[in-house]
């Protein structure tokens, strides 16, 4: 491969990784820049999917967290949440203004004895424990209020109790786990009026 | 955001373009170690396949827990795009093999050993293999049967990216760091200054 | 400047049984020290007090100026030295039992901040009182301390392991004004100043009184521990003010430009008027009217082209400005009652003259512990509820190799290499008993 054609290769790397690579060999022939480069960026992209931990219990890639949790439900507890989510069609839409919700679903186990609730979200969800207890308390008992035990949401056994029915995920992948829910509704809006721009220039 | 309910083919709920997949499997006694070993690599697989792939499958998030003291697993996904298509990409691009290496660890062993064989045997679903493409997509319907056997829908499934796909947060993503690149030119502060920017600037303005 | 409000309602809490810390002001100029002491014996420090007890200001008539008031703090450690019975120290939250430096990865406190670099006696396990004085003239201070230095004198089993004093004219090393942006306490008397709004519920700043929820916060047992009581969090930082002052040379050409660009930084100019009242240039009529200083919103500033939606003071209290993740910021207030130690440095002296400097972040509030902890992972160490994603606090964060801030406007400016401008040294989480729970906690436990 050429002299040029490399520098091009290096030149495509990341900034990060060249200033890295250029820091410690920069009188380095350009070719062995490439290949240290090109493991590092590599070295990057597995960085990026790191799995840690969310807090107490469950795993967390990148930005994104997942939470799931298997809880003993109240006799016609299924049936009084189906009911709601019917209510509603299935409009969530007051969990979407948490605003770090990238998904969340109700499953019924065993015989509508158990629910299964896995939620996939940015950052923690301790922190906000107590801005959904003074925010959206209504909300937050009417749904788990059917759970078995549930102690209320202004009660401070409150995450204990979610904690206790946590299962952590034994693999966890996220395809973009930099993208925050706030990260993505900014670029929905500059997409729309980036669109908007060049159809009033035309 | 349409948070309209509806079945599709793989009976999963959906939410907007984004549908959900829940599927629980009975760990084979005494393989509960192996199947924590075989799911920790096909994440890897999943990690450090290329980006570029895994946005075609239209995959958002895939986790698999295993609960009730090691007797079952449950495998969980997001992802964008029709059942069908979701789960042959998927086959293709994490390949057979590395389904069968944790399948092969629950209640379902037999029956995905025989899906195997009725495939033409696990080295046919090995990426390396020359018809590996034709294999794979032969042999998706057959995966599919067995995971929608063990599937039980959401109740409800909710999703506020639910109405975009990630193809167009990902163009967002380049437009964004394309702007800002213009915006960090000093050389571009007088153009920038045209009145006819001004919305554009605005939207970028923090 | 007279930062004390009046007291113009009757009291509803039994302010003669809550610490004065809680409502009294900080006077301008002010002196005072921050002293951390071991407990080595049980019944003597017990002993210590009962005898420090009298001494400890009470908020009763927290709005008459006095020369000195002093204020006294335990840490979980210190609870234990204390010999407080097993049921009680059960019910304190679990976040205060573990203590500061154990909570490290959830306070964002990574790098140079993690604890293992930590000054002594921060994080050891041994800081188990804090006595703190704060005082209106060097004599009254001084009187003050040795007024409590005799008493520790007089009691072999308790040690003083540190003693920082620290002072200012109400402007910080970095030559802002600072400490004067409190929350309005229902119940206190006070009277409402422009832009407090509505009052907040007593029980989110003092045990056993209505919080935000309607219900008092859960609180420590007996009642007669946890009853007006609160909890403090001290930090202590290193402040590189030298290298904030070569970040605006770097980045600002001229004085003007250097002033702007460190108030949108900061929120404030350096009279401690905020850009949301004069956003071009500073206003040092609007910095000492206490009735105009925090008279104002951000809601009409959506994008932050006057405060930047980054700004350190829009983050720590982002008022009444839409976030992106649904947050009650009514329950995230703190009294803050910091200092600043060491002398402030010239804006245009751009070179590090190794001095010890800084600030102590002192946080009251009866979720301090959470709150604190919500601050620096939530509004610190991230920029997401705002949409700013990794960006992070222009002032108090650990900021990575390549940070950036900010500054929107048409186009908006990124200010590019933005590095830590304050370095943790240390510190602990306490509880502040009240009076009744001193007196309590100084009698031998009951088996």
């Amino acid at each position: 491969m050429s002299q040029q054609s490399l520098e091009q290769r290096f030149q495509g790397l990341p900034a990060t990784v060249r200033q890295k690579v250029d820091a410690v060999i920069d009188d380095a022939k350009v070719a062995l820049k490439v290949r240290v480069g090109e493991l590092l960026a590599d070295k990057d992209e597995v960085a990026e999917h790191a799995v840690t931990t969310a807090g107490r219990v469950g795993a967390k890639s990148g930005e994104v967290s997942e939470l799931t949790a298997i809880m003993p439900l109240k006799p016609g507890g299924a049936e009084r949440l189906r009911k709601f989510f019917k209510l509603v069609d299935g409009n969530l839409a007051g969990a979407g203004d948490v605003g770090t919700l990238h998904n969340m679903r109700f499953v019924f186990l065993d015989g509508d004895t158990k629910l299964l609730f896995a939620t996939a979200y940015d950052g923690e969800w301790d922190p906000y424990i107590d801005d959904f207890a003074t925010k959206i308390p209504e909300m937050m008992d009417h749904l788990f209020g059917n759970v078995e035990g549930w102690p209320g949401i202004h009660s401070p056994e409150v995450k204990d109790f979610i904690v206790q029915y946590q299962l952590p995920a034994e693999a966890w992948f996220v395809a973009h786990p930099n993208l925050t829910v706030a990260g993505a509704t900014r670029l929905k809006r500059l997409d729309r009026t980036v669109q908007s721009f060049l159809t009033e220039l035309n | 955001m349409t948070s309209t309910i509806e079945k599709n083919s793989g009976k999963g709920t959906s939410d907007g373009v984004v549908s959900e997949l829940a599927a629980f499997f009975g760990v084979k006694p005494g393989h509960e170690e192996q199947l924590r070993a075989a799911l920790d690599r096909f994440v890897e697989v999943l990690r450090t396949s290329d980006p570029a792939e895994t946005i075609r499958t239209g995959l958002r998030d895939s986790r698999h827990v295993i609960f009730d003291e090691g007797r079952q697993l449950l495998w969980a996904t997001t992802f964008e795009t029709e059942w069908d298509p979701y789960l042959e990409d998927a086959l293709l691009v994490v390949g057979a093999p590395h389904f069968f290496d944790w399948m092969q660890h629950t209640t379902e062993a037999d029956v995905i050993v025989q899906w195997l064989e009725e495939s033409g045997g696990i080295d046919a679903l090995d990426k390396d293999h020359p018809d590996f493409e034709t294999n794979a997509r032969r042999a998706s319907a057959g995966l599919k049967k067995i995971i929608q056997s063990r599937q039980t829908p959401a109740a409800v499934y909710f999703n506020p990216l639910g109405a975009v796909t990630m193809t167009q947060i990902i163009k967002g993503q380049l437009l964004d760091q394309a702007f800002q690149q213009v915006l960090d030119n000093p050389a571009a502060e007088e153009a920038l200054s045209h009145p006819a920017l001004k919305p554009l600037l605005d939207l970028a303005s923090s | 400047m007279d930062l004390f409000r009046r007291l113009t309602r009757r009291p509803t809490l039994e302010l003669d049984d809550i610490q004065a810390a809680v409502l009294r002001s900080r006077p301008e100029p002010y002196y005072g020290t921050h002293a951390i002491l071991e407990i080595t014996d049980a019944a003597l420090g017990r002993e210590l007090l009962r005898r420090l007890s009298p001494r400890i200001t009470s908020a009763a008539r927290w709005d008459e100026p006095v020369p000195a008031w002093t204020m006294l703090a335990i840490s979980y450690p210190g609870l234990v030295a204390l010999g407080v019975p097993e049921s009680s120290l059960a019910s304190f939250p679990a976040n205060f039992r573990a203590g500061m430096a154990a909570r490290a990865e959830r306070l964002r406190d990574t790098g140079p901040n993690a604890p293992e670099h930590w000054e002594f006696p921060f994080g050891t396990g041994r800081a188990h009182l804090a006595i703190s004085v704060y005082a209106d003239s060097e004599q009254a201070w001084q009187a003050a301390v040795e007024g409590y230095a005799r008493e520790l004198d007089q009691v072999p089993g308790v040690r003083l392991l540190s003693h920082q004093d620290f002072g200012a004219t109400g402007f910080n090393v970095f030559g802002y004004r600072d400490g004067f942006a409190q929350p309005a306490v229902e119940g206190s008397g006070a009277e409402t100043m422009p832009g407090d709004g509505r009052p907040i519920r007593p029980g989110e700043f003092v045990l056993g009184y209505p919080s935000e929820t309607g219900q008092p916060l859960p609180m420590p047992s007996p009642d007669v521990l946890g009853r007006n009581g609160t909890f403090v969090v001290f930090r202590k930082y290193h402040s590189h003010v030298a290298a904030f002052n070569r970040f605006l040379h770097d980045h600002a050409g001229t004085p003007q430009e250097r002033d702007l660009l460190g108030a949108k930084l900061v929120g404030r100019w350096r009279s401690g008027a905020p850009l949301a009242l004069s956003p071009d240039r500073d206003d040092p009529a609007i910095g000492d009217d206490p009735t105009r200083l925090n008279d104002f919103t951000y809601s009409g500033d959506p994008r932050g082209l006057r405060t930047p939606l980054g700004a350190h003071t829009r983050r720590m209290n982002p008022r009444d400005a839409k976030l992106a993740i649904l947050t009650d910021t009514r329950i995230r207030r703190i009294i803050r009652r910091g200092t600043s130690y060491g002398d402030p440095v010239a804006e245009d002296v751009t070179r590090d003259d190794g001095k010890s400097r800084g600030l102590d972040f002192i946080a009251i509030s009866a979720r301090a512990v959470d709150t604190v902890e919500f601050l620096q992972s939530e509004w610190v160490n991230s920029g997401n509820f705002v949409g700013l994603d990794k960006e992070k606090d222009p002032l108090i964060s650990r900021q990575d190799d390549g940070a950036r801030f900010t500054v929107p406007g048409t186009p908006p400016r990124r200010v590019q290499g933005i590095q830590s401008f304050n370095t943790l040294l240390g510190g602990e989480y306490f509880f502040m008993p009240s009076l009744s729970a001193i007196a309590w906690l100084s009698r031998e436990p009951s088996t």
